[in-house]
């Protein structure tokens, strides 16, 4: 059974609860052109998880970036199903904010989006630990390994 | 955030299906960001090209489309994947176009004008100073903001249309005053501009920028519209730059001080050597390899911009081995005819193309390994969207690249 090591209280932005296994970029991220839609691999040639695939984790960076046809990128990575489980960012912005709750309204598919967490979580974890996202509460959880 | 009974209405569906959807998506996200109210819009400028939008972006649009969506304030829209009239001649694939036509089809549906324009302030949509409106396109949004001193947020796809349709957006970031305060001042030891110059500035400005909101000293007070339009085109690319201010020019700046009573967080002189080691930046081909194509318009040429470069082909033909691209609005272009700019240049080999540009037309599929442009913005776009090398530099050189004389 999973244990619970710690959790982290932030802003829900929108509802869900998952859990999943973490995949974590430091830098800002643009889902235009940054992002392979029928597949979820990343393919910005600057970011520092080029190649690593976003699909079914939870995705963690800290802002996003880029052209404003990012929400569309973005929507239709998710409508590919290649969408990550759920999104963790320092701040967000309207991008984001934007494809999800299109991802609602148009395919019924739901992805928490929480943000402002009380500490910089990709100082805590690694890719590919398990975490939880509550979209609801607003926080996310850490498990012990 | 606090609706009022016609809004809270809306939500319940009372407009119908499409009417619903887009207030949910506009509370949605005001919510997120913090917005108290949703605030009227004297007009928008949406995004609906393929190469950007795919798939899921033809369903929203024709999900509005077919539960009776229609604008509620002007709407025009930015430039398509493929050229409606010439698509075959730019070897656009059927399938392709025929989803083109699908995103045109729902926007006309829609009631946008099809003005497929990038730069929506010289014609159809003009903001007057201090409307908020709420435009997607984001060097048309550093234009409309800075130059004219109207107010939006660089509006993603999605949240345009949405506002366009209820004809309100959620209060936040640009719309209020105390986020248009300057943070970072660049100041320009520079002499002589050229109109590369331009381009170059604003690729600086918005590559030491990001998001925040610079001020510039130092442009000359007769600089032009169209040399604005591409120096705020460089800025938003380079970066994210939704607003600039440049001292003796742009209106807010002009109104009162555009940092607010406060210091400049920093001070960041930009040199004539600056330019010319942006210029090496931005540009990323071997400096022998051969250039296989070279366009001119982006932002999409206005008609001073047609005529200045009709006077430098004179007595010139494009070269055997070379395209030569120039996109424009179809607009410019009619006007250009009635000029007699437009025959006299296709018939000396210029390939001329109408409601798109080589940023966001499957380029690739020529398979181009080298272009040139005189536009920071396409060439800090296109090595990425096309997946080839970009040499960037001025408008002389580029046509005595691509031409040959008589």
């Amino acid at each position: 059974m999973k244990k619970l090591k710690e959790i982290i209280k932030g802003r829900g932005v929108t509802p869900g609860y998952v859990e999943g296994s973490a995949i974590i970029s430091k830098q800002a991220f643009m889902f235009a052109h940054g992002v392979d839609p029928k597949s979820g691999d990343v393919t910005d040639i600057r970011s520092d998880i080029l190649d690593k695939n976003i699909k079914g984790k939870v995705f963690i960076f800290p802002f996003g970036k880029g052209s404003t046809t990012g929400s569309a990128w973005f929507l239709e990575t998710i409508r590919e199903g290649n969408g990550p489980l759920a999104i963790i960012n320092r701040e967000t912005e309207p991008i984001i904010a934007t494809a999800i709750i299109m991802a609602k309204l148009l395919y019924g598919i739901e992805i928490p989006l929480v943000d402002r967490l009380e500490k910089d979580i990709s100082d805590i974890i690694k890719d590919g630990d398990m975490i939880a996202v509550d979209g609801n509460k607003g926080e996310v959880r850490i498990f012990a390994d | 955030m606090i609706l009022t009974d016609e809004e809270k209405g809306i939500l319940d569906g009372k407009n119908g299906e499409a009417d619903r959807l887009a207030m949910e998506l506009l509370v949605g996200v005001g919510e997120s960001f913090g917005a108290k109210k949703l605030i009227s819009i004297s007009s928008a400028h949406i995004l609906a090209h393929f190469g950007s939008l795919h798939q899921a972006g033809i369903d929203f649009l024709e999900k509005l489309a077919e539960n009776g969506g229609k604008c509620k304030v002007p709407t025009t829209v930015d430039p398509s994947s493929v050229d409606f009239e010439r698509w075959e001649k730019f070897k656009i694939p059927k399938d392709y176009m025929e989803k083109q036509k699908r995103l045109r089809t729902a926007v006309e549906q829609l009631g946008v004008i099809p003005s497929w324009s990038c730069t929506p302030y010289q014609a159809y949509n003009v903001p007057r100073f201090g409307q908020n409106i709420a435009w997607a396109e984001s060097s048309a949004v550093a234009y409309a903001n800075s130059v004219i001193g109207a107010r939006t947020n660089r509006t993603c796809f999605g949240l345009d249309i949405s506002a366009a349709i209820i004809g309100k957006i959620p209060e936040f970031g640009l719309y209020l005053d105390e986020n248009r305060i300057g943070s970072l001042l660049f100041e320009l030891k520079i002499d002589k501009f050229s109109d590369l110059d331009y381009h170059t500035i604003g690729a600086i400005v918005g590559k030491r920028s990001g998001a925040k909101i610079p001020v510039i000293k130092g442009i000359p007070k007769d600089v032009t519209n169209d040399q604005l339009k591409c120096l705020g085109s460089a800025a938003a690319s380079a970066g994210a730059v939704a607003l600039f201010h440049i001292l003796d020019v742009t209106p807010e700046a002009k109104l009162k001080d555009p940092f607010d009573g406060k210091k400049p967080e920093e001070v960041i002189t930009i040199t004539q050597k600056d330019l010319r080691d942006m210029e090496n930046m931005i540009s990323n081909a071997e400096p022998n390899s051969r250039v296989e194509m070279v366009t001119l318009g982006c932002p999409l040429l206005s008609v001073e911009e047609l005529k200045t470069i009709f006077d430098k082909m004179k007595g010139r033909k494009v070269k055997k081995d070379i395209y030569f691209w120039i996109y424009l609005t179809k607009e410019t272009y009619d006007l250009g005819k009635k000029l007699g700019l437009i025959t006299p240049l296709e018939k000396a080999g210029v390939w001329f193309s109408t409601q798109t540009c080589a940023t966001i037309s499957p380029v690739k599929i020529w398979g181009f390994s080298h272009i040139m442009t005189n536009s920071a913005k396409c060439a800090l776009v296109t090595p990425s969207e096309h997946n080839l090398k970009v040499s960037y530099r001025d408008t002389n050189e580029c046509i005595v690249t691509a031409t040959e004389p008589l």
